[in-house]
């Protein structure tokens, strides 16, 4: 019965009815408050440093992911899984830590040698860094990078990928900066608007892709010319052109004839032509990423 | 006996921080491990929590956990709490007279809290980023949502109960 009564002594008071009322009313205008506080950008310093203390975490955790998804795609594979046992068996520990380190470098270098090969093509500045985390639910289309305005990285600037053979493609614009961390909306996004052009036979006509992910689809074209008629195969290119749709871009922050992806088909609704895109990475996909710092145009 | 207050208060605000950060910690797991779908485990927790404990306790879920997912998905912060918030209430006011031990009370309240989570969050995107046809947005992100949530939510909603019924019979001022 001490015990009892000390445990009462040291318990908070429990909840009545008026008291969880004036809680969760405390809880929603605390919700809204921070709601008009961030809309109007007076949280923008406190967001950033945030999310790059958090930043270090996820990139562990994400590490933990590769991991995690290389021993997965190996037990689909009854022959991986074989050889992977038998590989187990005849290796220590310390040489399967060695291997797996090897692993690691192996791709870091295969995406270096990528990165040397796109800057010696272009000549765009590249910063290549691997995503740490996604929007973790299905509102929005964005990828968290592990760098920020410490390594030169400002809103607008184009972000792409490579996937297998597929060219170096845009997948998104860097969004929100903070010290060591960024936010990058994807060209999928419904709320993702970006000028383009298709290049038909000899001919190009001007467009804008827009995100439909949350539509159902991936991308469309849209507001092309009829004069150039669209067919399925027509690749589809950034213009450069995309500070005219949003002011809070830097002008033409996103260079020239970046791949987006390719017609699929195409309708002709009067006065103008739509099509839709397929990407030609698709950025849910992808586990590692350009930044172009700068584009030399 | 002149301490006593302040003890008390030490140790609410480090609760409150402990389960702000296990919050958080669940959030950059759902970020960066889990793959890209519509399951939300905060979100299926935190709809258990109210139905058994009331949405009082489960209101400052909302709020941690809510931050903590506008900080990972770049929305306007508050966004994520007042979805969560709408989708607590509603469930525990219609379910309030079913017993803690019927199994419907778990599948019909994550379903009827995740129709409205993604419903208010659609339309707080909608005003706040860019509209979406509602008729599809439904389709593509609140049906799976629902399913994927009321998948776990008998299993979650058991163990939780289970932990709940344990925790409160260790403590002697809820047996005498």
């Amino acid at each position: 019965m001490r015990d009892f009564a000390r445990n009462r002594s040291s318990r908070l008071p429990r909840p009545t009815p008026y008291r969880s009322a004036l809680l969760i009313l405390a809880i929603f205008v605390v919700a809204v408050l921070l709601l008009i506080a961030d809309q109007a950008g007076l949280l923008g310093p406190v967001r950033s440093q945030a999310v790059s203390l958090l930043s270090p975490v996820l990139q562990s955790l994400s590490r933990a992911r590769e991991q995690l998804s290389g021993v997965s795609q190996g037990l689909t594979d009854v022959e991986q899984l074989n050889a992977r046992i038998r590989e187990l068996e005849a290796q220590v520990s310390q040489l399967e830590s060695d291997r797996i380190a090897s692993l690691a470098l192996q791709q870091e270098n295969q995406q270096l040698r990528e990165q040397l090969a796109i800057e010696a093509k272009r000549p765009w500045k590249l910063l290549g860094v691997d995503v740490i985390a996604r929007s973790p639910d299905e509102g929005r289309q964005v990828l968290l990078l592990g760098v920020g305005s410490e390594q030169g990285v400002e809103p607008g600037m184009a972000v792409i990928a490579k996937e297998g053979s597929s060219p170096e493609t845009l997948i998104g614009i860097v969004e929100q900066v903070g010290p060591r961390s960024s936010s990058v909306l994807l060209v999928t996004d419904f709320a993702s608007v970006v000028s383009a052009l298709v290049y038909h036979e000899n001919q190009n006509a001007q467009g804008i892709v827009q995100g439909r992910w949350q539509t159902g689809s991936r991308l469309s074209l849209e507001q092309v010319e009829r004069s150039i008629p669209l067919a399925a195969g027509d690749v589809v290119v950034t213009a450069g052109l995309s500070a005219q749709f949003s002011a809070d871009l830097p002008r033409a922050a996103i260079p020239k004839n970046i791949p987006i992806g390719i017609v699929e088909s195409a309708q002709n609704n009067g006065h103008s032509q739509t099509a839709e895109v397929r990407p030609f990475v698709d950025p849910e996909r992808v586990r590692y990423v350009w930044v172009i710092l700068s584009h030399g145009e | 006996m002149g301490d006593s207050q302040p003890r008390r208060i030490e140790e609410f605000v480090a609760r409150e921080i402990a389960l702000a950060l296990m919050l958080l910690a669940l959030v950059l797991v759902q970020s960066a491990l889990l793959l890209p779908t519509t399951l939300s485990p905060l979100l299926v927790l935190m709809l258990c929590r109210s139905l058994l404990v009331g949405p009082a306790s489960a209101s400052r879920w909302a709020l941690y956990g809510g931050l903590s997912l506008d900080l990972m998905a770049s929305s306007f912060l508050g966004t994520h709490t007042i979805a969560l918030l709408s989708a607590l209430l509603l469930p525990w006011w219609l379910l309030s007279r079913l017993s803690r031990s019927n199994w419907l009370l778990p599948i019909l309240g994550v379903g009827i809290g995740a129709t409205i989570y993604y419903a208010v969050l659609g339309l707080l995107t909608s005003w706040l980023v860019a509209p979406v046809p509602a008729q599809i947005y439904g389709l593509i992100v609140v049906l799976p949502g629902v399913l994927l949530a009321l998948i776990p939510s008998l299993p979650v909603y058991l163990c939780m109960r289970w932990l709940e019924e344990r925790r409160r019979g260790e403590v002697p001022i809820e047996i005498y």
